[in-house]
C-alpha cells in the first residue's frame, strides 16, 4: 500500500475534530490536498490555524477551505 | 447544476451543499481521488435513553447526520470520481465511511447510533456493488 499521497485530492467531512482532523493533518503532511468541511466554523477555523502554524498552505476558493501541507 | 453556497461550513444533511462542496473541490483541483467520510454524531441520550425512550426528535437527527450524511456524501463523490474515470482524467478513487462497532453489535441504550451505523455499513456495501470493477472502491471503518 503506497504511503505516497503527493498531489491526491482528498474530500473529509467533519475534519475540525478527531480521527477526521487527525487524517487531515496526516493525509496533508504526506502530501495531498485535504477538502477539509466542518459544521462548526469556530472549531475549524481553530483546525486550520493550527495546521498553518505548522507549516500548512492553506487556500479557499469562494467559501470553502483546501490545505496543502509541506511538512 | 452546483451552486456555491455562501457558508464557511458544510452541514452533511444539506445535499445540495454536498453537491455544491465536491464540484467546487473538482473543479479548483482538477479531480477526487479520495473521501473520508467521518462527520457524525452520537446524541446527548446515547448510554441514558433505551428504545422507548428516546425522543423522536433525537433519533431522527442521528438518522439525518449519521445516514442520510453519509449518503449525501457518497453520492456526490461517486458522480465526481466515476465522471472523471470515464473522462480519463483519473483511474482510482477510494472513498472511507466512518461505521462503528456499534454498527456491528447491538448495544443496550444505544438504538438510534447503532441504527445509523449498521445502516452506514449496509449503505457501503450497496456504494462497493455500485462501483462494481469501475475503479472506486468503497469501504468503512468501525472504530
Amino acid at each position: 500500500m503506497s504511503t505516497d499521497f503527493n498531489g491526491k485530492v482528498i474530500a473529509i467531512t467533519g475534519a475540525a475534530s478527531g480521527i477526521a482532523f487527525a487524517t487531515s493533518k496526516l493525509l496533508a503532511g504526506r502530501g495531498a490536498i485535504v477538502a477539509m468541511a466542518d459544521r462548526n466554523e469556530k472549531l475549524l477555523d481553530t483546525a486550520v490555524s493550527e495546521l498553518k502554524s505548522s507549516g500548512a498552505i492553506v487556500t479557499s476558493t469562494g467559501k470553502f477551505i483546501y490545505c496543502i501541507l509541506s511538512f | 447544476m452546483a451552486i456555491m453556497t455562501s457558508n464557511l461550513v458544510l452541514d452533511v444533511r444539506d445535499a445540495a451543499a454536498v453537491e455544491s462542496w465536491i464540484q467546487a473541490t473538482v473543479k479548483e483541483h482538477g479531480k477526487l481521488d479520495g473521501a473520508a467520510n467521518l462527520a457524525g454524531v452520537i446524541g446527548p441520550t446515547i448510554g441514558i435513553t433505551g428504545i422507548e425512550d428516546i425522543p423522536l426528535s433525537e433519533f431522527d437527527f442521528i438518522i439525518d447526520v449519521n445516514l442520510k450524511g453519509v449518503f449525501n456524501c457518497l453520492r456526490a463523490e461517486m458522480k465526481a470520481m466515476n465522471e472523471k474515470i470515464k473522462g480519463g482524467e483519473q483511474k482510482l478513487g477510494s472513498i472511507v465511511n466512518a461505521a462503528s462497532i456499534a454498527g456491528m453489535i447491538g448495544m443496550a441504550k444505544n438504538p438510534a447510533y447503532a441504527a445509523s451505523k449498521h445502516a452506514v455499513i449496509g449503505l457501503t456495501r450497496a456504494a462497493a456493488k455500485d462501483c462494481g470493477g469501475g475503479g472506486v472502491r468503497v469501504n468503512a471503518i468501525a472504530p
